[in-house]
């Protein structure tokens, strides 16, 4: 009897060792070190010395997905790691687009031209040619990848295309307007002799679906720890890539990995800005006022509040100057009415400002016997600000009980109506053109979308409005679509559909002696996220 | 008797200095009353946390948020389970079978992930997390009760009150509850410390009321923070929920176990 | 014995229901949350068409019974479906995570189980180390898993420089032979083990002490004294042997806390297994990710539930016979 116990506890952990092992060897050290290696990879060893670092190391730890068009996670950093790997026409820099597969553009009516770099080619060698644009074209609108700025069946943008040679594909689009070039350039191209047999890309995780275009190969992925491995391909033509390799690491705690000197960039928390603000071998990228806090309220629900005056109250009631010495810890602004945020290039300067005055918010909702709900998100940051605002608007006279559900459940009820006032918070305030006025304020578009950071107010509709939204999109020129930007920030300060909050401002650091080529785009402020961070400039 | 009285005095002393820190304390629990992640002084006893808020105020409130899950959770449980129980080992047959059922099924699940899906299923209110604590802790309470009433039936005196004609609500108040009582109570008051326990651990995952002051919420967010590791902050804002929650445990714990030495000794 | 397997596959189909049913039944599908950028920097939104079009994909647009009967028709093929936020099948996600799982709750549990035994073999010897040593461990077994977790985090690990701090092994490390690799993951698997013993182990030492005392006063140990026998050998041949069973079934029924305990202790050190997984996967509203997560756990459970029922059945019927 005791034997049979004995043996099945060997057995078990012998069970939990052979898992361990998996057996597979984990053995990957170098066998030679030293300046013998550098000789042995001698091929290797030359193209690196065009480039300026020899890795740079960024916090992971999250699976964002494998790093594909079909596959990666639909947020920020799971996109950027896809477009490290995979290249689209054209990419932007701090003033506009620029350059990337494609090495000119042009553009008449509703076709678009674009003529691509002389020797391109695929990960795996394969030249890279219009003949693959144009197979992309038809399998994204046959499957929609993740990341999709082409538009899905229907609204799929583009109409038709013709090859004119190996280099030159012009494109026919349904209707041209404001986005359509930044649309055009950004979708990524595949590899037809990949993907043309590929028939159900959703779930093709095979090694092959990361043969990419781009000017980094992803050379190591592990998703259970996050953990990412970039590295330059050396048949990338246009320009230099700034390191051989990029690697995401898991990190137990971000700021201390950045001291340790095991990451390269680190995100900053406020309490700390001192510190690092007067260390001269630290670099900043400043995302200002990227994110951003408003407060919708559901007209559909409480019509009452269709009258501008007790708009003006809530705004009153309000003292969103103690959101962003509080919450964000100083690090940040007081929202403009008009949405956009002051340190935005289309920002306008005379949009009405509302002040904190208590007296003035008890004027106009006192005594109203307003009781309301306010949706917001479990994070500690949205219950903060939540709370800060429960405590404005009752000093004013009203009954508001704070309602936290985690954020899936605080979007499905903002896309369902299902609230009387939310808060919403999300990033990209910062980027430019500040395309999300469109799908907040104009009636037509408000419910094209389906993220609640886009999602214009309930039961609130005003033709002026609509007409500056979408009109901004339809206008190419960049001074009259800046004008339009700039009326409708007025009109939408001056009317109110929805109260903005307050600005989140946020700082990455990084050693300026080791490597000091992170950049903003234009239209986007996540220097880890851009492309043109990683490459030689 | 001399332990008991001693562990509830321990606990009566714990009770009215967070009373003490509710009714009489200075500082508000919900709004920032100093700068951020101030050290402690004579103003803010144990420090603020990262908002300002200062942690004593907020101790002081989280156990009366943990201790009224807590007693709630424990009321739930010693509803379900003594009448499940009850009613299992009294009327035997297929009731005794379907509960039994009942009791199995609840002791043979995995707890945790059936309470994280639940808890975001449900929504993150206190009432929420109650029940499903509650759900998961009356199983224990209606096996010890079902098999404590099972032996009393076959009692002699209970055979004869019954071919008297006693109804189940009369037998239970004057012959049975005698017995089974205690034995409620003392496994109730155990799940009163297992509730704080479970509560603290999904809000440490972030699956209770996120806008109560609990003790889980606050050691999450400060285990959060970033840079946590290279600073001293953590002695005064971590240190303190979880000594608390060290703290309270025990002694609930202390107390069940003398109260059930107590009571098997007269018996 | 009949009667317990079909309890056994009845809870496990009533489970199974509600594990299909609860996360159709939450706020929120897969796709809102992808389409939502709250809190993080995103510039990707999905319009309703494409949300459309990826529900009709998945097949969550069909009716709720016909996504039940596939989904156990897949389940049974041994298909567990693929993980909406991942883009990967859940199989190959659970197995690269029950690993490191296994290897925390297993190792913790046989830790226990020796220390448990051995320190009540020490009480038998020595009565007055016995009382501390109950009243302590009594304590112990009362703490949550993550709180002792958060402690060594803090007392521990951030204060000595070769202790990591998460993760289960280093990153990107570099390994000159197997044994490196194995002293990596020995080192990440430390203090996660040791939350997680430090609080099982009092379940053991009460079952071994109970087990033990049992024995003792069986007649035939009296006997075997009686015989003269060295004291070492009663206690090696009479009472450790036949003491066993119940500890071994111990084993087996502390799993489904232990689970329950590891999931908590990951999400402390975050250590990537099935606890951060899952809590994810909740997060992100994935169904066949916390289906898959889910099934595993509750077969885990299940099966040493069983087990600890035919250790427990065999030992009853051999001291049916022996007595």
């Amino acid at each position: 009897m005791k034997k049979r116990e004995l043996i099945s506890l060997f057995l078990i952990i012998c069970l939990a060792l052979s898992l361990l092992s998996g057996c597979q060897s984990h053995v990957n050290a170098p066998a030679v070190t030293g300046e013998e290696a550098s000789g042995e990879t001698g091929s290797g060893r030359a193209a690196e010395t065009a480039r300026l670092v020899d890795t740079l190391k960024l916090a992971g730890g999250t699976d964002w997905g494998m790093p594909s068009p079909y596959l990666h996670v639909a947020r920020g950093p799971g996109q950027a790691k896809m477009r490290l790997v995979f290249a689209s026409l054209l990419e932007k820099d701090e003033t506009g687009d620029v350059p990337w597969l494609a090495e000119s553009w042009s553009f008449e009516g509703n076709d678009y031209s674009f003529t691509l770099f002389e020797g391109l080619s695929f990960q795996d060698g394969e030249p890279l040619t219009t003949e693959d644009v144009a197979f992309t074209i038809d399998y994204f609108r046959q499957y929609p990848p993740v990341t999709n700025t082409l538009g899905v069946g229907e609204s799929f943008i583009i109409e038709s295309y013709s090859i004119v040679d190996d280099y030159t594909i012009t494109i026919t689009v349904k209707e041209a307007d404001a986005d359509t070039l930044s649309n055009l350039g950004s979708f990524v191209i595949l590899p037809k002799h990949i993907w043309e047999n590929v028939e159900d890309p959703y779930t093709y995780n095979v090694p092959d679906c990361l043969v990419g275009s781009g000017a980094y190969m992803c050379t190591g992925y592990e998703g259970a720890t996050g953990s990412y491995e970039f590295t330059a391909f050396d048949g990338w033509v246009n320009g230099q890539q700034a390191a051989q390799r990029i690697l995401f690491v898991p990190v137990s705690d971000e700021l201390l990995a950045f001291e340790n000197g095991e990451i390269d960039i680190a995100s900053m928390p406020a309490d700390l800005k001192d510190k690092y603000m007067n260390d001269p071998e630290i670099g900043f990228v400043e995302k200002a006022d990227d994110m951003g806090y408003k407060m919708l309220i559901n007209f559909e629900k409480l019509p009452e509040f269709l009258d501008i005056s007790l708009r003006q109250g809530v705004y009153a009631a309000l003292d969103r100057q103690s959101i962003v010495d509080n919450v964000f810890r100083g690090m940040g602004s007081v929202g403009s009415a008009g949405y956009v945020p002051e340190s935005s290039l289309f920002y306008n300067e005379d949009v009405v400002k509302y002040d904190y005055d208590p007296e003035l918010a008890k004027e106009a909702l006192g005594d109203k016997g307003f009781e309301i709900s306010l949706l917001t998100d479990d994070s500690a940051d949205g219950i903060s600000i939540a709370e800060i605002v429960k405590n404005g608007l009752e000093a004013a006279g009203m009954e508001v009980t704070v309602m936290a559900v985690d954020s899936a459940g605080r979007d499905d009820r903002v896309n369902k109506g299902d609230y009387d006032f939310a808060i919403v918070g999300n990033g990209g305030w910062g980027n430019n053109p500040p395309s999300y006025m469109r799908t907040l304020f104009s009636d037509k578009s408000k419910y094209l979308s389906t993220s609640p950071a886009s999602m214009g107010p309930r039961g609130y509709s005003n033709e002026e409005m609509t007409a500056l939204a979408e009109g901004q999109l339809k206008e190419t020129d960049f001074e009259k679509r800046k004008e339009m930007f700039k009326e409708l920030e007025l009109l939408v300060s001056e009317e109110i559909p929805l109260i903005v909050l307050a600005n989140q401002s946020s700082y990455s650091i990084y050693r300026q002696d080791y490597y000091d080529g992170w950049m903003k785009t234009y239209a986007y402020q996540q220097a880890e996220q851009n492309r043109l961070s990683y490459m030689v400039r | 008797m001399k332990r008991i009285c001693l562990i509830a005095l321990a606990l009566m002393l714990l009770v009215l200095l967070f009373a003490w820190g509710v009714l009489f304390y200075p500082m508000d629990a919900e709004l920032p009353s100093g700068g951020s992640l101030e050290a402690p002084s004579a103003e803010h006893w144990l420090g603020t946390d990262n908002l300002g808020i200062d942690i004593f105020a907020q101790i002081s409130k989280g156990f009366f948020h943990s201790l009224s899950i807590g007693l709630a959770t424990a009321l739930a449980a010693f509803l379900i389970g003594g009448v499940l129980g009850v009613a299992a080992g009294y009327a035997g047959g297929k009731t005794d079978v379907l509960v039994e059922f009942l009791i199995n099924l609840f002791l043979s699940v995995p707890q945790l992930p059936i309470m994280i899906v639940a808890g975001a299923f449900f929504g993150q209110s206190s009432l929420n997390i109650i029940c499903i604590i509650a759900a998961f802790s009356w199983a224990p309470i209606a096996k010890q009760v079902r098999a404590r009433t099972m032996s009393l039936r076959r009692s002699g005196y209970l055979v004869l009150a019954r071919s008297y004609g006693g109804g189940l609500w009369y037998l239970f108040k004057t012959h049975m509850s005698r017995d089974i009582m205690p034995l409620l109570a003392i496994s109730s008051l155990a799940v009163t410390g297992r509730a704080i326990v479970q509560e603290s651990s999904l809000a440490f995952l972030g699956l209770s009321d996120p806008l109560a002051k609990s003790w889980g919420l606050m050691i999450a967010r400060c285990t959060a923070f970033k840079g946590i590791y290279f600073t001293n902050f953590w002695t005064w804002w971590l240190l303190p929920p979880v000594l608390s929650l060290v703290l309270s445990t025990l002694l609930l714990r202390l107390l069940t176990r003398a109260l059930e030495s107590y009571w098997l000794e007269k018996e | 014995m009949k009667k317990k397997i079909l309890l056994l596959l009845c809870s496990f189909v009533v489970i199974y229901l509600v594990n299909f049913t609860i996360p159709r039944l939450m706020p929120g599908d897969p796709f809102d949350y992808q389409s939502a950028a709250a809190g993080e920097e995103s510039s990707t939104e999905m319009t309703e068409e494409l949300k459309e079009y990826l529900r009709a994909y998945y097949g969550l647009d069909k009716p709720f019974f016909t996504q039940l009967w596939e989904n156990v028709k897949a389940n049974l093929r041994g298909d567990l479906g693929y993980s909406i936020h991942y883009k990967q099948e859940v199989s190959v996600l659970l197995l690269e995570r029950l690993p490191w799982t296994a290897l925390i709750m297993f190792s913790a549990l046989v830790l226990s189980l020796i220390l448990g035994t051995a320190l009540a073999l020490l009480g038998l010897r020595r009565k007055k180390l016995e009382g501390g040593l109950y009243a302590l461990l009594s304590l112990v077994g009362e703490l949550p898993h993550f709180l002792v977790g958060i402690l060594l985090l803090f007392l521990v690990a951030a204060r000595v420089d070769w202790l990591p701090l998460s993760g289960a092994v280093t990153a990107f490390g570099i390994y000159y032979s197997e044994w490196d690799w194995i002293e990596d993951v020995l080192l990440h698997a430390l203090l996660p083990v040791a939350a997680m013993t430090l609080v099982t182990v009092p379940g053991f030492y009460f079952t071994a002490r109970a087990s033990f005392l049992g024995i003792l006063e069986r007649p035939y140990i009296l006997a075997a004294k009686a015989k003269g026998l060295k004291e070492g050998r009663i206690r090696w041949h009479y009472v450790f042997r036949n003491a066993l069973p119940p500890i071994v079934a111990r084993f087996f029924l502390s799993v489904g806390g232990a689970i329950g305990g590891t999931m908590l202790v990951e999400n402390v050190f975050a250590y990537p297994g099935l606890g951060t997984i899952m809590r994810e996967a909740v997060k992100y509203r994935d169904y066949p990710l916390i289906q898959g997560v889910f099934l595993l756990s509750t077969l885990l459970v299940l099966l040493s539930l069983f087990a600890a029922d035919m250790i427990n059945a065999l030992n009853d019927r051999r001291k049916g016979g022996s007595l």
